[in-house]
């Protein structure tokens, strides 16, 4: 790594991938030189382009449907597969090949994310599918190739790669992006919250002026609205030495909520419209088109709200463009009732998003929000960190700032919206009107802020403190008489403490579990992102239902050759790379071995 | 004065247009289909050159060089002929192989002498003495044609467009599908073409044309007479293409095919 010449930052984003670097010979301090790299793709079959962002899509096309070589790119064909603009234009008329929202089924804990189940919807036809973390690879190695075609001269394993995760990925999620990372060419990338890359874009633009922007004691909320999360985080801005400090010190939850969802909104009410205006069912494209267009719409009627109404046409799929298309309005109205009301409305502190409760059968599919309204998940968060700032009393945080991040908010009525809403809230518990952190880039801050945090792990800038968002325990059954019919109560081990920070280990805990060697044990794992002061070692005997998030079992198979039962202790530890890594030591020998946060065999 | 019909040149022309003018969007289709062929068919420009400069210059006479293009004389051709040309020759049909002159390098600023300027003069210069000579042409590829064409197909339906019937339809059903077309070949324009007008002042505005200008750059219209420096006023900012970026293509690819037909399993 010393030999590295950049620090790239790969936005490996739901809708998105971006890149960016930073020059690390030319940059000192908090002056640093940064450039987005275009990353050229297939946009049509047969023609390639470079464009600033690669959709994360891949098609995985019929071996008829196209002519050889339509999928070529500068550094070759790829097997079978196209990712980018070529495979979101062709999976709109076939969504039966197309593969999407890969990252969301990288954190879904129901699914083995290493068995080939992606496009969902072709399980039952005779299409090749992919892994979760297969698509991530094929995400992560065209980024590659795209940096090292336009920089040859730099191998990128010999650069400091650090890639952007939600900042809510469970243990596994960037575990699974890691090792993409590796298979992908990548080396040992570093893995930065998302929300905290938004930050660190946000100090490296300021050039050394946010420390006017921000005093100690404030608390700064990150709301990053992607194209399919949203994801939240909380830095604390304190002292240290006379120095500013900043610190993250909460995140949310994993909520599939995002832009994409906004805009699906607002064509589906029109798809109604055109429907009651007695026209035929519109097939996938056209309602891709649909879409297209009331985003377009949408952009323009949140930037001048002089405008009373503007038309959205989908024009038939045959040749026949006059006589085949369709002509709706879509009106300043039905985008302040829909986004506003519907994402961002108006609601109290101590509101909660509402959720239904699940049909009895569940098609297999994403755990998406139930509430779309994002200022409810907003006060949740807020209200479940009451305790992360120390404030005494509050029922729920007060932000002093807001830095927003995501295209969404190109919208000053949302962004306002938001900042009303805050306001609302902490003037009514007593507290100061919350202001906006000015000059956010909103489309490439993630990957700029990953690239200048690469700069700043070499020792240049600020650096962002934090350590692990989350408090992690190991399911342990009580030693209690068996009792017919009642399953053994169960105790939860803290093995990893709230705030962990990168490259260190926690202390190893006392009590000693004894392991049958030979097969697999399992393990029920889970995470707090509330119960900060638990240590290592410490055994909870109870917990509120809200405070332990169960997350997936985690397997631990020891060799044979040591015997039939061995006593361990576990310690686990945060690897530089940023992933948690929790080992088995022998209580004799010493001896280690790695429990698997990854069970394969999940969905079985 | 029009040596058929005994008026005068203007006259004729609004005689010929009152009778045969297009509504307005059948005028969107035939702007399309000029644009193109100005773009790829040297012949056509020449043509609208000679046909702009008799309109814009009514007063000059001259011969009947109707279609000749090696000559630079003002065109007598009728006004309503060229555009009768439009409809019956759609760009698309123009063999594409025969395109003389990149876009680039198409006089488009029109600055108009102004008539109190400078004496009234017999000898009128003519407005573009620069044409190649004839040993000087050369056939460009029509890869490049072909790529544009099928990028404004793909993102703005604009050969759709084109071949489309209009006829039987309502202003406001065209209206709707000229968005489409509107929006989506802007789109794929300003994406692969970065288009800078040639001035940047306002028209109407007066500006001087400073000796050793590139008439291809600018035409000089009106009474152009006398030597540069010219003044006069600015009537159309003309376009230059900065740069064009078009995507790369795989060498099988099947230009030729602006747009595949679909077939639904």
């Amino acid at each position: 790594m010393s030999a590295a010449r950049y620090a790239v930052g790969i936005d490996l984003g739901t809708t998105h991938v971006a890149l960016c670097h930073v020059n690390l010979g030319q940059s000192e301090g908090e002056e640093v030189v940064l450039g987005t790299l275009p990353i050229a793709q297939v946009v049509t079959p047969g023609s390639v382009e470079a464009r600033p962002l690669l959709p994360s899509f891949i098609y995985l096309p019929h071996e008829q449907e196209l002519a050889p070589g339509a999928l070529t790119l500068p550094w070759g064909e790829p097997d079978g597969f196209g990712v980018g603009e070529v495979a979101r234009l062709l999976g709109t008329k076939s969504a039966l090949r197309l593969v999407s929202s890969a990252k969301s089924w990288l954190c879904h804990p129901g699914v083995d994310r290493r068995a080939p189940l992606l496009p969902l919807s072709a399980g039952q036809e005779a299409v090749r599918q992919i892994s979760p973390l297969t698509a991530s690879v094929r995400y992560l190695e065209h980024a590659v190739r795209a940096f090292e075609q336009q920089l040859p001269a730099a191998p990128i394993a010999d650069q400091q790669v650090t890639i952007t995760v939600p900042a809510s990925f469970d243990p596994v999620a960037r575990e699974l992006t890691a090792e993409a990372a590796l298979l992908a060419g990548l080396g040992h990338a570093t893995l930065l919250e998302e929300p905290q890359a938004a930050l660190y874009s946000w100090l490296q633009a300021s050039g050394g002026s946010w420390r006017e922007h921000v005093k100690v004691g404030d608390v700064l909320l990150v709301v990053d609205v992607g194209g399919g999360t949203s994801d939240f985080s909380l830095i604390a801005v304190r002292e240290d030495a006379g120095n500013l400090v900043l610190e993250r010190v909460a995140v949310g939850e994993h909520i599939l909520l995002g832009g994409d969802n906004m805009d699906l909104a607002l064509a589906y009410h029109l798809k109604a419209q055109l429907e009651a205006n007695g026209a035929k069912a519109l097939d996938a494209g056209q309602l891709a088109t649909l879409v297209q267009g009331a985003r377009v719409a949408k952009e323009q009627l949140l930037a001048d709200s002089s405008l009373p109404s503007l038309p959205v046409v989908v024009p038939g799929r045959g040749s026949r463009l006059v006589g085949g298309s369709l002509r709706v309005d879509l009106t300043q109205e039905d985008v302040a009732r829909i986004l506003l009301d519907g994402f961002f409305p108006v609601v109290e502190a101590q509101e909660r998003p509402l959720s239904r409760a699940r049909a009895g059968l569940t098609q297999l599919g994403l755990p998406y929000a139930q509430d779309a309204a994002i200022t409810r998940h907003l006060a949740a968060f807020l209200a479940r960190q009451a305790g992360a700032v120390g404030e005494s009393g509050a029922t729920f945080v007060h932000p002093t700032a807001v830095l927003f991040n995501g295209g969404v908010f190109k919208s000053r009525l949302l962004v306002e919206r938001v900042l009303e809403t805050l306001t609302h809230w902490v003037t009514g518990a007593g507290g100061t009107p919350v202001r906006e952190l000015p000059g956010a880039d909103l489309d490439l801050a993630v990957a700029r802020g990953a690239a200048y945090y690469g700069h700043v792990r070499q020792g240049g800038g600020v650096r962002i403190r934090g350590g692990t968002a989350m408090a992690f325990y190991v399911g342990v059954e009580s030693a209690v008489p068996a009792v017919p019919g009642l399953p053994p109560p169960l105790q939860a081990l803290c093995v990893a403490p709230f705030g962990l920070e990168e490259g260190t280990r926690a202390e190893m805990s006392e009590m000693e579990l004894g392991l049958v060697v030979g097969e697999p044990v399992r393990f029920q794992f889970f995470g707090s992102s509330v119960r900060r002061d638990d240590q290592a070692g410490q055994l909870l005997e109870r917990w509120d239902a809200d405070e332990l998030q169960a997350l997936q079992d985690i397997e631990l198979t020891l060799p044979a050759a040591t015997g039939e039962v061995v006593s361990v202790r576990l310690q686990a530890g945060i690897t530089e790379v940023g992933t948690l890594e929790l080992e088995a030591v022998a209580s004799g020998s010493g001896e280690r071995w790695r429990v698997q946060l990854d069970t394969r065999d999940a969905a079985e | 004065m029009c040596k058929s019909l005994g008026c005068t040149w203007s006259e004729c022309y609004m005689l010929a247009v009152s009778d045969l003018r297009p509504g307005f969007f059948v005028r969107i289709g035939m702007a399309f289909a000029a644009f193109f062929r100005v773009l790829f068919s040297g012949d056509y420009a020449a043509r609208l050159r000679q046909l702009q400069a008799s309109n814009l210059a009514p007063s000059l006479g001259g011969d009947e060089v109707a279609g000749s293009e090696a000559q630079s004389a003002a065109a007598e051709q009728p006004a309503v002929q060229q555009s009768m040309a439009v409809v019956e020759q759609p760009a698309v049909q123009q063999p594409v192989a025969v395109v003389e002159q990149p876009a680039v390098q198409q006089p488009v600023a029109v600055v108009e002498q102004p008539d109190t300027a400078l004496p009234q003069s017999p000898s009128v210069k003519e407005p573009a003495e620069a044409e190649p000579a004839p040993a000087a042409l050369v056939s460009h590829s029509p890869a490049a044609a072909l790529q544009l064409l099928g990028l404004l197909q793909q993102e703005g339906r604009l050969v759709d467009f084109l071949y489309e019937d209009i006829g039987p339809f309502s202003d406001a059903d065209v209206g709707a599908a000229a968005r489409v077309v509107h929006a989506g070949c802007k789109k794929a324009l300003t994406t692969h073409v970065e288009l800078l007008p040639v001035y940047t002042e306002e028209e109407g505005s007066r500006l001087t044309v400073p000796e050793g200008f590139s008439p291809a750059e600018v035409r000089l219209t009106g009474n152009v007479v006398g030597q540069a420096p010219f003044t006069g006023t600015l009537q159309h900012r003309g376009w230059r293409v900065a740069q064009v970026n078009l995507p790369q293509v795989h060498s099988a690819h099947a230009l030729d095919v602006i747009a595949p037909a679909e077939v639904e399993l």
